[in-house]
């Protein structure tokens, strides 16, 4: 997927001389072409994340279009409150990228797990959270991004992704249907993010267990957006899946949308398991030890529809 | 041109002296303050005096961009771009009422001019520098200017910028100190020190220039100083102060960053600033 947002940004900045890239003193092996090729749109601005959110401010106001980019919680945590009164009060377009979702250095330990960022950026007025299973989904959002000037928060994985989708997924701004229609539909797994082929694996798990579920991956994390599943979902079980804290996060949203529109039906949600936050390990190795590898999802579904 | 007319006299934006733009603008700082029993009052009347030098013909306003980074001196900056004419006086009375644009800390929903909300320290300097970045890609010879406090210096972020500003040659960028020696709780040398100050920047690679801040031909000679051309490293002007210059019960004074006047108070430092400018 980083490859995939590398291509994209270069091909943009190349046709937009005001596509601007700051980094963070990282992306070593990533960003040489666009370096090599469009040397005064790319900027390092250093080890240096306040500082560069700022900056990114002061040269959105100048019209530039610009892209912030750094890993894990460096583009976030460590710079929320430039996001907070230097972007979002000002109402400065820009997107911020963040590489490494979830576990996807895992084996880096805590400080490199992307495991509350949902949270925070929610938080925030007026910023777009977009969070693609797959480069498929990236694409498409790619397209929204570089079409519409507002401010983004862009968090993807590091790489290896499976697509998911069989054709280019539509509308991304609606959670996206994966599965085949079926007549008889038990149940719903929603879940956003690269954690997508841990949900597929569940399906099928679910399906040979004779439970069928429909799948929607959810690459834009909105209230209003959930409201138009909800709505047809005729109050049947809903299962909420991410590769991130419960706090605050895609399940929460999802909650608060559901109790808007006064949503009857059950609603579970899958997040990490904070007993297990500590742990370090591959991105598999913490999939599982968290439960939401496919089987533990399925797991945790089956157990619930038991009761 | 436009005119402008006010209480006291008609203004034609910009045409205004210095001299009366600061005087004029103190003594609004105190109408607006004790109206609203606001705080900084002393940290407004140090910042008053690059203001209004700035705001008279010191700086290419609009072209050149300013940031208030200290921005709990908002009444300074509101009050100057009323007098010289880029704001609608009558706003001034709304400060830090409910419902107002114009917040305690310097608030960008008040008037256009105002290129950043600010009141959390250590974010003008930086964002800044994204704007001199961006005059200088676009090719222009427009300067930013950032007016900070010396206590900002103990953000992080100012060091950062610091070594960006200097490692992309940004010559369009001047950073102002308000060096009047003060901050929350004591001096800042007793707080976090902060000297040798002058020393540290050109360390950092940015030429210095050290005057008194409070004095408007001194300040008026570094601007025009700049070499809008030539200047390839980013200028820091450190200008000694007085914390709340201009009424001598409130200067040098910690107390006063936190009162506000009462009403006793009030007419003897406007008596004060009309007798003494």
């Amino acid at each position: 997927m980083r490859k995939t947002f590398s291509n994209l940004l270069t091909k943009f900045a190349e046709e937009d001389r005001k596509v601007i890239l700051l980094t963070g003193d990282l992306g070593y092996g990533v960003w040489d072409d666009f370096a090599q090729k469009i040397p005064t749109q790319f900027i390092n601005c250093g080890v240096a994340e306040q500082s560069m959110m700022s900056l990114a401010g002061g040269m959105a106001s100048q019209d530039f279009n610009v892209f912030i980019y750094s890993i894990a919680n460096f583009p976030t945590f460590r710079c929320l409150e430039q996001i907070r009164n230097d972007l979002s009060y000002m109402q400065n377009p820009a997107t911020i990228v963040s590489v490494g979702s979830g576990f996807s250095y895992g084996s880096q330990g805590y400080t490199h797990h992307g495991i509350e960022d949902i949270t925070i950026m929610r938080s925030l007025e007026g910023i777009n959270i977009f969070s693609p299973a797959d480069s498929a989904e990236l694409t498409e959002v790619f397209k929204i991004i570089s079409k519409n000037k507002a401010l983004n928060y862009l968090r993807l994985g590091k790489g290896g992704e499976p697509v998911i989708h069989e054709t280019p997924p539509q509308n991304i701004h609606y959670p996206i249907l994966v599965n085949n229609n079926e007549d008889k539909i038990d149940g719903i797994l929603c879940w956003t993010g690269t954690i997508a082929n841990e949900a597929v694996k569940a399906l099928k798990i679910l399906k040979d267990k004779g439970l069928l579920f429909q799948g929607y991956s959810c690459p834009f994390i909105d209230k209003k957006s959930f409201q138009n599943l909800l709505q047809k979902s005729n109050e049947l079980p809903i299962f909420t899946l991410e590769e991130h804290v419960l706090s605050g996060g895609f399940g929460s949203c999802f909650l608060e949308s559901a109790a808007e529109i006064n949503y009857k039906g059950r609603i579970k949600n899958i997040a990490l398991n904070p007993a297990q936050i500590t742990k370090i390990g591959s991105q598999t190795y913490l999939r599982k030890v968290h439960g939401i590898d496919g089987s533990g999802i399925a797991s945790t579904i089956l157990e619930q529809m038991a009761i | 041109m436009n005119l402008v007319v006010y209480a006291r006299f008609v203004i034609e934006p910009s045409a205004i002296d210095s001299i009366t733009l600061a005087k004029e603008s103190r003594k609004d700082i105190l109408r607006m303050t004790h109206k609203a029993g606001a705080s900084h009052v002393g940290s407004a009347l140090s910042v008053i005096d690059i203001l209004s030098v700035v705001y008279s013909g010191g700086l290419r306003i609009p072209e050149d961009k300013v940031i208030l980074s200290k921005g709990h001196a908002a009444s300074a900056l509101y009050a100057v771009l009323a007098n010289s004419g880029l704001m609608n006086r009558d706003l001034l009375k709304d400060f830090c009422v409910d419902g107002t644009k114009l917040g305690g800390h310097v608030s960008h929903q008040g008037n256009d001019m105002i290129e950043l909300s600010t009141g959390s320290l250590g974010h003008g300097l930086p964002y800044g520098v994204g704007i001199a970045l961006a005059q200088k890609l676009k090719g222009n010879d427009n300067l930013t200017l950032v007016i900070a406090s010396d206590g900002e210096c103990d953000e992080g972020t100012t060091w950062e910028s610091a070594l960006i500003a200097n490692h992309f040659n940004l010559g369009n960028l001047i950073l102002f100190i308000d060096r009047n020696g003060l901050q929350s709780l004591t001096t800042t040398e007793d707080t976090i020190a902060l000297e040798p100050l002058g020393e540290k920047w050109r360390a950092f690679g940015w030429k210095v220039i050290e005057i008194n801040g409070n004095s408007h031909s001194e300040i008026s000679d570094a601007l025009s100083m700049h070499n809008r051309q030539n200047q390839n490293k980013p200028t820091c002007i450190i200008g000694k102060t007085i914390k709340g210059y201009g009424v001598k019960f409130m200067e040098n004074s910690i107390r006063w960053h936190y009162k506000s006047v009462n009403s006793e108070e009030f007419e003897q430092a406007m008596l004060e600033i009309e007798e003494r400018f």
